[in-house]
């Protein structure tokens, strides 16, 4: 067992948003109006979202090495 | 000029806000799959320490039982050493004793030649060698009786000494498996912590797995329907500014 495909999916995860995030930033010069706050606000919540996410995987990844130490265990 | 850049703005946006639908789609099944294979690979694991120590538990059962025997055949040899240690003096002590008795023969035969020697008359003479002939008889007898004691007294010794070889094996061989037990139930105290251990943490990882998928669907949810409804907007608003460009006035 290892924690490395969590870990890939988090990464993927996490560029995904960080995309979305810059993406959307970067049109805030060609776009600057209250719906574009608007728009800008609902990807904030998006992100910030997305940590409860990356929360749950971290605790899963040590989890996962917790288990794994142990199983490793020889005797 | 202003509603040109608005345009390519809400294109670039609207290709943003399509891309990361397209990512994270998924984003819940996947967790529950790498859940489900991790739950999986975790109880095979548990399932493989269950198996060593019932493995340990097996072999300790075959140990105990070894010793048991080995230990049954010990007092027996002891028990036969003990035989041995007692007859061995006992018949050392007959053997002393019958061939005083033959030295005792001995002294009466050569008596009995003194007298046969100084004996005059032929029925006396008779008579003597008729006793010599009986004392003859006697000594050879116990002259047999104690070549018989001293073959007995090898045979015990002999059997004393691969007594006491077989009980110095046995007492090896139960020490050896004393020590083997003494290392394998080490073994299974480590293998016992260790399957305690592992089934707390396959516990808690199970907890942190169900807690990861619902996050992951919770998000993909969420987010999936955020960014349909932003992407909804900024097509309508696409739309609404190519109709205007298009108006003539």
């Amino acid at each position: 067992m290892d924690s490395s495909e969590i870990k890939r999916d988090m990464r993927d995860f996490q560029d995904s948003v960080l995309r979305l995030s810059s993406g959307i930033g970067n049109a805030s010069v060609l776009w600057r109006d209250p719906q574009f706050q608007a728009l800008s606000r609902s990807v904030s919540g998006v992100a910030i979202q997305s940590r409860d996410l990356l929360a749950a995987g971290d605790r899963c990844v040590n989890a996962i090495e917790r288990f794994q130490r142990i199983s490793e265990e020889s005797y | 000029m202003i509603t040109d850049v608005s345009i390519e703005a809400l294109r670039q946006v609207r290709g943003v806000l399509s891309q990361f639908q397209t990512e994270i789609q998924g984003t819940g099944y996947r967790a529950r799959q790498r859940s489900d294979a991790l739950e999986s690979e975790g109880r095979n694991e548990v399932k493989k320490t269950e198996s060593a120590v019932a493995a340990v538990e097996k072999k300790l059962e075959d140990l105990e039982a070894d010793k048991s025997r080995t230990e049954a055949r010990i007092r027996e040899l002891t028990a036969k050493q003990n035989r041995l240690e007692a007859e061995i003096p006992r018949t050392k002590t007959e053997i002393a004793n019958a061939e005083r008795r033959v030295d005792a023969l001995d002294n009466q035969l050569t008596e009995l030649d003194y007298q046969l020697k100084d004996a005059e008359d032929t029925d006396t003479k008779d008579a003597i060698r008729e006793r010599y002939y009986e004392v003859q008889a006697e000594r050879s007898k116990a002259s047999d009786n104690v070549g018989r004691l001293k073959n007995e007294l090898d045979r015990l010794e002999s059997e004393e000494f691969e007594n006491k070889r077989q009980l110095g094996t046995a007492k090896a061989e139960r020490d050896r498996i004393e020590g083997e037990i003494e290392t394998e139930q080490k073994r299974l105290n480590n293998l016992k912590s260790k399957l305690q251990r592992q089934k707390n943490a396959l516990s808690q990882l199970t907890n942190e797995l169900h807690e990861y998928v619902n996050a992951a669907q919770r998000f993909e949810y969420s987010s999936a329907g955020q960014t349909e409804q932003n992407r909804n907007a900024v097509d309508q608003c696409i739309t609404s500014i190519e109709m205007y460009l298009d108006t003539d006035l």
